[in-house]
């Protein structure tokens, strides 16, 4: 199949080995995927035994990657890997010229508008992701990207045309399958994607969401937001801060500022940036699966910021 | 087994014993170590009146997989049991027993039988699944109906 | 740990706690391994994992603390060796079955916090399901198929059980029905497909779909793993092209591989033989009609015609991935599956049919089960109340979660994510009063049937008539037909430790019955005499009778559809009105198949 010849010779980096990292190089290495180049220049942690697997208890003070190296490559030894311990802000642009795609980890704001100036400088598609404790997010950045899926078709068929402010249906081709005596659609959607700084200045959920839907949303959106809004280092945000900026962030989404729980803000102020296992495993996953999908160009990827709440398991995507 | 498949074999027989057609029986078999199988059930079905079946009593087995009422139980009459739409291994052919057809969980023992019975008399030319009763009821009736009384003479009453 | 990430998440106290809790995670493939790595670095103090299976080649792509090296070695054992690395937990691998009620009576589950369920069979799910309803022990369930998923916490007499929703069959079957005994075609296809067709055209072996080896057989096991490395001789044919060995492939693996396989005694003594595909001569008439089941002969022209056209291909192609809709491919597939069929004695089908079987056949994703065994670890922390924010926790504001974009549900949720639902009171499981029997073992030698049913109807009210189950080998042991082993020591009719009873009230006019008791009869009691547990047996309304004449009146119009055409159909109407009497057993949270596309968010 194509799509597999496509994933056999994809190249793609990882920006950090961290938790979320270590999930999906897991997932990428398994899948078969041609090459994979993590960047990543720290040493292991004792925090880093709570959160990875490819690091051990012996090797806590040397190099992530090189305690990790030995273990990624006996997973697959059919995946090319290229380990390189360096901080990925000192490299040049045109360093990151040679991939089909990047995936990058635990990145202040700062360093996700920089790696997607970059991304976008050479039109290669970005996905971001990163842990705030029992929360954690996903954006993507595809530019634009023409994805096919397969459809059930309803009692309201697909119409060609704009589905959303971001999606635009293409083509619909009607095919039957006759062992299930039902008709499915191909459905071609293209997706366009707004730049990282874009969304978190700019995305709103007004006319996106009924009041309703407004009124009941997870206050971990509005609060992922609040620290992607210009926080360097993300981490120590004082639960009054955080409100502060979680207040303005509401407005801007649409939302009403007095929705924001204490119990949500504070959470979220001792959790930012934190680290947390089944967290990274269930957004590595996701994150893994869409690298794939666009690589194979099978389903519709995610378009453009997914919020988990690890309380709830509410995990939503929006078009920010 | 599921739960819920011996639940609803419990039930079967429950109301089959409190309301069966007159002329059937239906129960389950002893396994080996004496004690009854409701998964295997045995039951006769007794022709109707003023058919040419009406002589005899017929007997079939009732198997139950392991995910009914999901699935449809297995009914058989004997191997080599002479109906056009009875196959050679004797497993009946009839679409309440299908689970791509018309196999409802809810269909009870008793609505089985009264179909089987229903469709001695009134076989389906259109889905033949044995050779001699189908082409003899199809091309030579008075062979197929000496073959059926024939037949009903081994059943009978 | 100083500067804990968990400790500063849950706080102090419930990272103690967690520190002190013992878990159990049954299974270690696909999700199981994924599970057992996010409990080791969630820093459970104690983590026992059950697995009976040992590793086989197609695990390798996604159950991923297994290597090439560990083929063939115990999956708990295994798994638990490859995360000690970071591991700050007891680990304890049990190479068991969780059924096996020696090796784990009723109280070993006992001493656990939570039970991980991470099972590939419904079998194995029912039984612990049920297990955690005799002690009242939160289960975590999942489960995933291709791209879709779901978790589901499970709180006895709370919310719902695995067995409130009916469950569909799933469509994975063990190794050894693939490999070695067939009994429908879809296994001969699953054959041809994921095993035979890699084998010879794809040998780097990335197609594989959930297979376990599911038996206990040694010599069996042996065999299916001789046959592997033959295979690697064909292999050799298939990439030389060379052509004239196409009759030793088919002589091969219809011929001396069945042999073979009757040398197995024991696999036949249950079954119908399999029958060599003896002196094949390959002609060249093709059958063109592709709609129609071919005779054997045009099976086997066929299967040699696509082996050739592939070994050419392969020449030039290297390998080649199984694609239904890549006609040599798809040839092959079929015809290997029918001449398979055929031995088997099994009815075979035509190409057109195989095809849209074969392209259903879902595999495994590693991916979906990352995020399902994330989500299951993740979801336990609020079972066990140990999040730090949240107060006590109520069952029925728990969350599920299931895949959703994924499984085209709604494309702006990832995950759905509705709250618990009550029992559903006709569950044939969770709706049964339970306890447990204590009695010593001389006792079962010496207690007649009779003797337990007399001092149940005393104890619980039963009335005379009543039946008893044997729930455990689903056996009826007495009712109001049937008193032969009445008389009978427990022994004699082979009750024993772990057996499940199950007595039922089966009077037929009462207005109310008494409920339906389920025992497990366990070891203990201190005299020479059984204890029955104290528990109260309430009595319940009979179904009405307005209910029976519903059924009724449905009955009458499907016999006399009967009776017309032979066949039986129902009209459109009348099914839809089925559809509403079968719909009364189906649960509040049946995952709802939403299909959302319009592009707004939906919530609760």
């Amino acid at each position: 199949m194509a799509a597999q010849a496509r994933m056999r010779s994809a190249r793609v980096l990882v920006v950090h080995l961290g938790a979320l990292g270590t999930e999906i190089t897991k997932n990428l290495v398994l899948s078969g995927i041609g090459s994979l180049c993590i960047i990543d220049d720290k040493v292991v942690s004792t925090q880093d035994l709570e959160t990875q697997f490819f690091v051990g208890k012996e090797e806590v003070g040397i190099k992530r990657l090189a305690a990790a190296a030995p273990r990624i490559q006996d997973m697959n030894p059919r995946v090319n890997l290229d380990f390189v311990a360096e901080d990925f802000r000192n490299k040049p642009d045109s360093y990151f010229q040679q991939f089909d795609l990047i995936v990058a980890t635990d990145l202040d704001s700062f360093e996700i508008t920089k790696i997607n100036n970059i991304s976008r400088k050479f039109s290669l598609p970005l996905f971001v992701a990163g842990l705030n404790g029992l929360s954690g997010y996903i954006f993507v950045d595809l530019i634009q990207f023409d994805a096919t899926d397969d459809k059930l078709k309803s009692s309201m068929p697909t119409s060609v045309g704009q589905v959303s402010e971001r999606r635009d249906v293409l083509t619909v081709l009607d095919h039957y399958n006759e062992e299930q005596n039902k008709t499915y659609e191909q459905i071609v959607t293209r997706n366009i994607y707004v730049p990282f700084e874009k969304m978190v200045r700019e995305g709103t959920l007004k006319g996106k969401l009924t009041k309703r839907q407004l009124k009941r949303l997870t206050n971990a959106v509005p609060l992922t937001l609040a620290l992607l809004y210009g926080t360097e280092g993300s981490k120590h945000v004082t639960s009054e801060i955080l409100k502060e900026k979680a207040k303005k962030m509401c407005v801007q989404l649409g939302l009403l500022p007095e929705n924001l729980q204490q119990r949500y803000i504070d959470q979220f102020s001792e959790q930012a940036g934190l680290e947390f296992a089944p967290v990274a495993a269930i957004l590595g996953g996701a994150v893994a699966q869409d690298v794939i999908n666009i690589l194979g160009k099978k389903q519709s990827p995610l378009n453009n910021f997914v919020v988990l709440d690890g309380i709830s398991l509410d995990m939503h995507i929006f078009e920010l | 087994m599921s739960s819920l498949c011996l639940q609803r074999l419990q039930e079967e027989r429950k109301k089959w014993r409190k309301d069966h057609p007159f002329g059937f029986f239906a129960k389950p078999t002893k396994k080996q170590d004496g004690s009854m199988n409701l998964q295997k059930w045995e039951a006769g079905i007794p022709g109707k009146e003023g058919t040419l079946w009406k002589d005899g009593v017929y007997p079939v087995t009732i198997e139950y997989p392991d995910d009914y009422p999901s699935k449809p139980p297995k009914v058989k009459f004997p191997a080599g049991f002479y109906h056009p739409n009875i196959y050679p291994s004797g497993t009946v052919c009839l679409s309440i027993l299908n689970e791509d057809q018309d196999w409802r969980p809810a269909i009870t023992l008793k609505q089985i039988a009264l179909g089987i019975q229903d469709l001695l008399d009134s076989p389906n030319p259109d889905s033949p699944a044995q050779e001699p009763a189908w082409r003899a009821f199809s091309k030579n009736k008075k062979e197929y109906e000496r073959n059926v009384i024939e037949q009903a003479k081994e059943y009978t009453k | 740990m100083i500067g804990s990430n968990t400790e500063k998440l849950l706080g102090t106290e419930n990272h103690r706690k967690l520190r002190d809790s013992r878990v159990l995670l049954v299974g270690a493939g696909g999700i199981g391994c994924e599970l057992l790595k996010n409990l080791v670095l969630m820093g459970f103090g104690e983590i026992h994992v059950v697995d009976l299976d040992t590793i086989d080649l197609s695990n390798l792509n996604r159950q991923f603390l297994f290597r090439q090296r560990d083929i063939k070695q115990s999956k708990a054992t295994t798994a638990v060796k490859a995360i000690e690395h970071v591991s700050n937990s007891k680990l304890v691998a049990h190479q068991a079955n969780i059924m096996d009620v020696d090796n784990f009576p009723l109280r070993w589950f006992d001493q656990f916090a939570i039970i991980f369920n991470a099972l590939d069979n419904l079998e194995a799910r029912r039984y612990v399901n049920q297990m955690t309803q005799f002690l009242h022990k939160p289960l975590l369930e999942s489960g995933t198929a291709g791209f879709d998923g779901y978790i589901q916490p499970i709180i006895p007499g709370f919310t719902e059980c695995f067995d409130c929703t009916t469950k569909e069959t799933p469509k994975t079957f063990p190794v050894c029905t693939i490999r070695s005994t067939p009994s429908q075609l879809i296994h001969c296809i699953v054959w041809a497909k994921n095993f035979l067709f890699p084998q010879l055209f794809a040998p780097s072996g990335s197609t594989t779909t959930e297979e376990d080896l599911g038996t206990n057989n040694a010599e069996e096991i042996k065999r299916i793993q001789q046959e592997t490395n033959e295979f690697h001789e064909l292999q050799e044919y298939a990439k030389a092209g060379d052509e004239t060995k196409i009759s030793d492939i088919i002589e091969k693996i219809f011929v001396h591989d069945i042999e073979k396989l009757l040398k197995i005694e024991e696999l036949w003594k249950i079954r119908e033989k399999p029958t060599p595909f003896y002196n094949v001569v390959v002609g060249e008439s093709l059958n063109p009609n592709l709609n129609v089941v071919w005779s054997i002969q045009e099976e086997a022209n066929a299967f040699a015609h696509a082996t050739r056209k592939l070994m050419r291909r392969m020449v030039v192609e290297k390998q080649i991935e199984f694609d239904k809709d890549d006609t040599d491919t798809m040839e092959f597939v079929s015809t290997a599956a029918n001449i398979r069929a055929h031995v088997f004695n099994l009815p075979r089908k035509s190409l057109f049919d195989i095809k849209q079987i074969a392209g259903n056949i879902i595999p495994a994703i590693a991916t979906t089960n990352a995020v399902i065994a994330g989500l299951s670890a993740l979801a336990s922390l609020r079972v066990l109340n140990l999040i730090k924010s949240k107060s006590e926790i109520k069952p029925l504001e728990l969350n599920m979660a299931f895949t959703a974009k994924a499984s085209n549900i709604s494309s702006n949720r990832y995950l759905s994510n509705p709250q618990l639902a009550p029992p559903n009171p006709r569950c044939p499981v969770c709706s049964i009063i339970r306890g447990v029997v204590h009695i010593p073992s001389s006792a079962l030698k010496t207690t007649k049937l009779s003797d337990l049913i007399e001092s149940m109807r005393d104890k619980f009210l039963y009335p005379g008539d009543i039946s008893l189950l044997d729930k455990s080998t689903q056996r009826l042991l007495a009712d109001y037909d049937f008193e032969d082993l009445l008389e009978k020591t427990l022994a004699e009719i082979n009750i024993k430790y772990g057996t499940i009873l199950s007595i039922s009230d089966e009077r037929c006019d009462e207005e109310e019955l008494r409920s339906t008791l389920d025992l497990y009869i366990d070891n203990g009691g201190d005299s020479s005499n059984f204890e029955l547990p104290d528990v109260e047996v309430p009595l319940y309304k009979a179904l009405k009778a307005e209910n029976d004449e519903e059924e009724e009146e449905v009955e009458e119009n499907v016999v006399q559809q009967a009776s017309t055409t032979g066949e039986i159909i129902v009209d459109q109407e009348e099914k839809s009105k089925k559809r509403q009497l079968d719909d009364a057993w189906e649960p509040a949270t049946k995952m709802p198949k939403i299909d959302d596309d319009s592009g707004v968010i939906l919530l609760d």
